[in-house]
């Protein structure tokens, strides 16, 4: 039981280290923080409520992404979008990215 | 009627620090009213109650959805609690020793008192020194919490780091046989000279080409020497083991912890008592003023008993430290 539960920590500490390069990558786009969730989700990403929406928060802070308010059926709502300097930023983590899978490959073979 | 929507986004607004509220409320409340959309139009029905209590499930309790969103807030934080727990490992060891050390000059003075008495005294002054720990603990947190909130953020030096600057480690258990050594010679010395020279203790004067000696030490001193004796022979015991030993262990540390208490209780005696051990009487001849010297002399020795005491009490803490620290590894 307790073997389990260290092995979902270990899968959720490591699908965390790829959550931002999935939100950038997934922002090119206008997106709400619901709709983005649930298109990550569609793609086999389970990215937590309370994990996605600081962390938009957080790019924004960073740059990276920038957000608007607009209202929609009488109800405001939040777009996010990758800003200029996110996608300048989203081809260099993308070419990391690639560059640790194959050596990972690597070490694993 | 409020829903289970307003009482949970109102929860979460009361959470939340002013300057964040109204944008992330804004958001959060925009952000249930999409998942409720999203699952009423999944069920096909307009949402109720029991859809309202899945979501904000979902979402976890106010305070679990709204903790990402704050920074992390220390009393005392990563950077300087290193630092607290160093003072309070020094300072609170110390205001217990010398709360205690208060006791032990109350009993001292009062060198009659009854059992009952000294039990009374005993228990008021553990009972003082506890609450003085505990004061000093609170103004220490309350010192760090001010500095961690009035520091401004901590920056790394960007400066190189040399690894030659890395401290040697430390190996408390290794003995210093150079020290150890000294200390047997000066004691059997103190031995020699206290049981088989003592009448030669004194002061010598050469007054007109003429050596005169004044012997200082009175009865109420030799009435010591049995004890003196007792101390400084387990003290060359105790070096002896270790030096044959070659490093500390539990039975030489926890002798070593009854020594320094053995030293404290000579020490704080010694001090309490210490204008009858000796006298000067008649040592100045005729240039006098003894008294006035004896008066001067009585202070300093007070001073250098207490310093005898508070480093004997270190030596306790810190003996005990790494018995508990050996204990843990």
């Amino acid at each position: 039981m307790e073997n389990i539960q260290s092995l979902e920590n270990l899968i959720l500490e490591m699908r965390r280290g790829v959550i931002v390069l999935a939100v950038l990558s997934q922002c090119n786009q206008e997106q709400y923080g619901y709709s983005l969730m649930k298109s990550i989700s569609e793609k086999g990403l389970e990215i937590d409520q309370g994990t996605l929406y600081p962390l938009l928060r957080r790019l924004e802070t960073q740059g990276l992404l920038s957000s608007s308010w607009r209202l929609e059926d009488a109800r405001p709502r939040r777009y996010y979008m990758i800003s200029q300097e996110g996608q300048e930023i989203l081809p260099k983590l993308v070419e990391e990215w690639e560059s640790m899978v194959r050596m990972m490959r690597h070490m694993l073979e | 009627m409020d829903t289970l929507v307003d009482r949970y986004i109102s929860a979460v607004s009361d959470i939340l620090p002013a300057r964040l509220r109204k944008d992330t409320v804004t958001e959060i409340r925009s952000l249930i009213q999409d998942a409720l959309d999203d699952r009423s139009k999944t069920e096909g029905r307009p949402p109720d109650d029991e859809m309202m209590v899945a979501v904000l499930k979902q979402f976890g309790s106010p305070e679990n959805i709204v903790s990402p969103y704050l920074p992390e807030k220390y009393l005392i934080g990563p950077r300087l609690f290193p630092t607290f727990l160093m003072v309070i490992r020094i300072v609170l060891p110390i205001i217990a020793v010398l709360s205690l050390l208060g006791f032990w000059l109350l009993y001292n003075l009062n060198g009659s008192i009854t059992a009952a008495e000294f039990f009374t005294d005993l228990f008021k002054s553990l009972g003082n020194s506890l609450s003085a720990v505990v004061q000093a603990f609170g103004n220490i947190v309350l010192i760090f919490a001010i500095l961690q909130w009035v520091l401004p953020e901590f920056k790394a030096k960007a400066k190189e780091w040399d690894p030659h600057s890395l401290k040697a480690i430390s190996q408390p258990d290794k003995i210093k046989r150079g020290e150890l050594i000294t200390e047997i010679i000066l004691t059997l010395v103190a031995l020699i000279i206290f049981n088989f020279y003592l009448a030669r203790v004194g002061i010598y004067n050469n007054l007109n080409g003429q050596w005169t000696f004044t012997p200082i030490l009175t009865t109420a001193f030799n009435a010591y020497i049995p004890w003196l004796d007792l101390f400084w022979v387990l003290t060359i015991l105790l070096d002896a083991i270790l030096l044959r030993k070659g490093s500390w262990e539990v039975g030489t540390r926890l002798f070593s912890i009854l020594m320094s208490a053995f030293s404290i209780a000579i020490a704080a005696s010694f001090m309490t008592r210490i204008q009858y051990m000796y006298t000067l009487h008649g040592a100045l001849g005729e240039l006098g003023g003894e008294g006035m010297l004896q008066s001067l002399l009585n202070q300093i020795l007070i001073v250098v008993f207490a310093i005898v005491i508070i480093t004997s009490a270190i030596k306790i803490v810190q003996m005990a430290w790494q018995l508990l620290k050996n204990k843990r590894l």
